[in-house]
């Protein structure tokens, strides 16, 4: 992966919204982070089935779980996704 | 030659002797065995009354993992003395309980409420084709007794609802979540946290399998992780309602073992090591992953600080949909836009022109279709209505339109379909009531089902 792009992984049902497995994306020219809710933002503006996946599904930045404001916990500290971070989109499975 | 007949008789008389003593010394040695293995490895019972010995059945049958030291004798008792619940009887929970069984879990309850089905056996090993038509858990119960008499397993033949988990739950040490559908995870997890119970939880569809262990070690509990519950199907307009029945065999094999691992794992105290982590197994490309999850959630509604949820709800209502794969009969339409299969087998059979439209998605289209149908799948339907209008045209101006008349496999989407067509200048389709499961029921026993 070269060094000023993110690598995004989509499981399960994120997989069938985007029709692929993982993608790369860039990050605009002159930043090397972008705020969890607006990286969310974009790929739903690149992926608009993705809007109801992520009524549920939860997000992993280098396979550690962040809400959706980019937080490790409540009243905690927000993380950016950075240039060179792995995100993966991942909804519940519920079947069995 | 009398001298050499006496020296014979002698010799005979001493082998005779010698045999005896052989065989006195044979059956002395192995009493002298028996006892020796018969002395336990330790004696009498804890404070808990549960007994701390192992039998020497016991000894040979689990002696491989008695071999091991994270299991070893004092394990091999907490197996013992631990019960399980497993809810659900399908593809998770076959390999789970037959596994935390053959494993020497003294006490399993299984929880099914379905009977078990041809298309079942795929994946659900637990169940064989003469158990097809028998209450799911009976039948594991009955694998179960086959497989081991150390587990005392306790069938339940039920559907879980808030008016009984609690009950069912309460006498329980681990609850293993092997169901099906989200109604029945939050109920579960709710029901777990309530009481107190660590919930190892595995989930698979199609390719795709994850696993979490919640409530245990103050990790998470499975509503920290999803608050919320996926919107309920029927929400978006002209989306197929049809339950998704596509799972490959294995999928949810290798998830059902790992769920009997970390029980087995958590009975023996060695720890879950799935506790605030969720493994994703991706079938597709083979790739197992894990992520790291968030601690217990303060603001949860159920185990956080200031719970909302104090009691079970409404489970159904929570999340839009029921605990039942059965899909229900939807009633959208009128009567006057539908038809029955009878009413089509005249048609057909009168050579009555029409469009038969088959809206089920391919893969289910390449299973059976009836003949001179045409499929476009409802999820394509929208952008396909000139093809839609290209089939229609009759006559030798082709001018006229053809009655249209939509199926699928059970009758909703294809009520779906109707009103679909219907508002885009389609007023002639109308549905056939029960889709082709009701044509092979009433019509053509010959056809098949799946």
């Amino acid at each position: 992966m070269s060094s000023n792009t993110i690598q995004v992984l989509y499981f399960a049902g994120a997989r069938d919204a985007t029709g692929i497995p993982s993608e790369t994306l860039s990050i605009p020219s002159g930043s090397s982070e972008i705020a969890v809710p607006a990286f969310i933002q974009t790929l739903i503006t690149q992926h608009p089935k993705l809007s109801k996946v992520f009524s549920t599904a939860i997000l992993a930045i280098n396979n550690q779980y962040v809400d959706h404001e980019g937080r490790l916990l409540e009243g905690g500290e927000s993380v950016t996704v950075k240039v060179g971070d792995e995100v993966a989109v991942i909804p519940p499975v519920s079947g069995g | 030659m009398s001298g050499d007949e006496m020296d014979v008789a002698a010799l005979q008389a001493e082998i005779e002797q010698l045999r005896t003593e052989n065989a006195a010394l044979k059956a002395s040695a192995a009493s002298g065995a028996a006892s020796l293995l018969s002395i336990p490895f330790t004696v009498g019972r804890d404070d808990s009354g549960a007994t701390t010995e192992l039998t020497n059945a016991e000894i040979a049958r689990f002696s491989r993992q008695l071999l091991m030291p994270e299991i070893g004798v004092q394990g091999q008792l907490k197996l013992r003395n631990i019960s399980v619940l497993v809810v659900g009887c399908g593809g998770l929970g076959a390999p789970a309980i037959m596994y935390l069984a053959a494993a020497g879990i003294g006490r399993l309850g299984v929880v099914d409420y379905d009977v078990v089905e041809a298309s079942n056996l795929q994946r659900q090993i637990i169940h064989d084709e003469p158990k097809v038509g028998m209450r799911k858990s009976e039948s594991a119960k009955a694998t179960v007794n086959r497989l081991s008499s150390f587990c005392d397993c306790t069938a339940y033949d039920m559907l879980l609802d808030s008016s009984n988990a609690m009950d069912l739950i309460k006498p329980w040490d681990i609850v293993v979540d092997a169901t099906d559908n989200v109604a029945t995870r939050y109920l579960l997890n709710d029901a777990c946290v309530l009481l107190n119970k660590p919930l190892v939880s595995g989930s698979a569809l199609r390719m795709d399998g994850q696993l979490t262990v919640y409530n245990y070690d103050g990790g998470p509990c499975y509503r920290c992780i999803f608050p919320k519950p996926p919107p309920a199907e029927t929400e978006s307009q002209y989306t197929s309602i049809t339950f998704d029945f596509r799972i490959c065999s294995t999928v949810p094999g290798i998830i059902g073992c790992l769920q009997a691992l970390e029980v087995v794992k958590i009975a023996a105290d060695i720890g879950a090591k799935f506790s605030q982590k969720l493994l994703i197994f991706d079938a597709t490309f083979g790739s197992f992953r894990t992520i790291k999850l968030r601690g217990r959630s303060p603001a949860c509604a159920v185990c956080g600080d200031e719970p909302t949820i104090t009691e079970l709800i409404d489970y159904v209502q929570f999340c839009g949909s029921g605990p039942s794969d059965k899909t229900p009969t939807q009633r959208i339409l009128e009567e006057v836009d539908r038809i029955t299969v009878e009413e089509l087998g005249e048609f057909r059979k009168a050579a009555h022109s029409h469009l038969l439209l088959d809206v089920r998605e391919k893969v289910q289209y390449d299973i059976c279709s009836l003949p001179h149908s045409l499929n476009i799948p409802l999820a394509e339907l929208e952008g396909r209505l000139p093809d839609v209008r290209a089939a229609a045209r009759h006559g030798p101006n082709t001018s006229g339109t053809l009655p249209i008349y939509v199926i699928c496999r059970r009758g909703n989407d294809s009520q779906l379909a109707v009103q679909m067509l219907q508002k885009t200048g389609f007023g002639q389709a109308k549905d056939v009531i029960g889709g082709l499961e009701t044509w092979a029921r009433d019509m053509d026993s010959s056809f098949p089902t799946y």
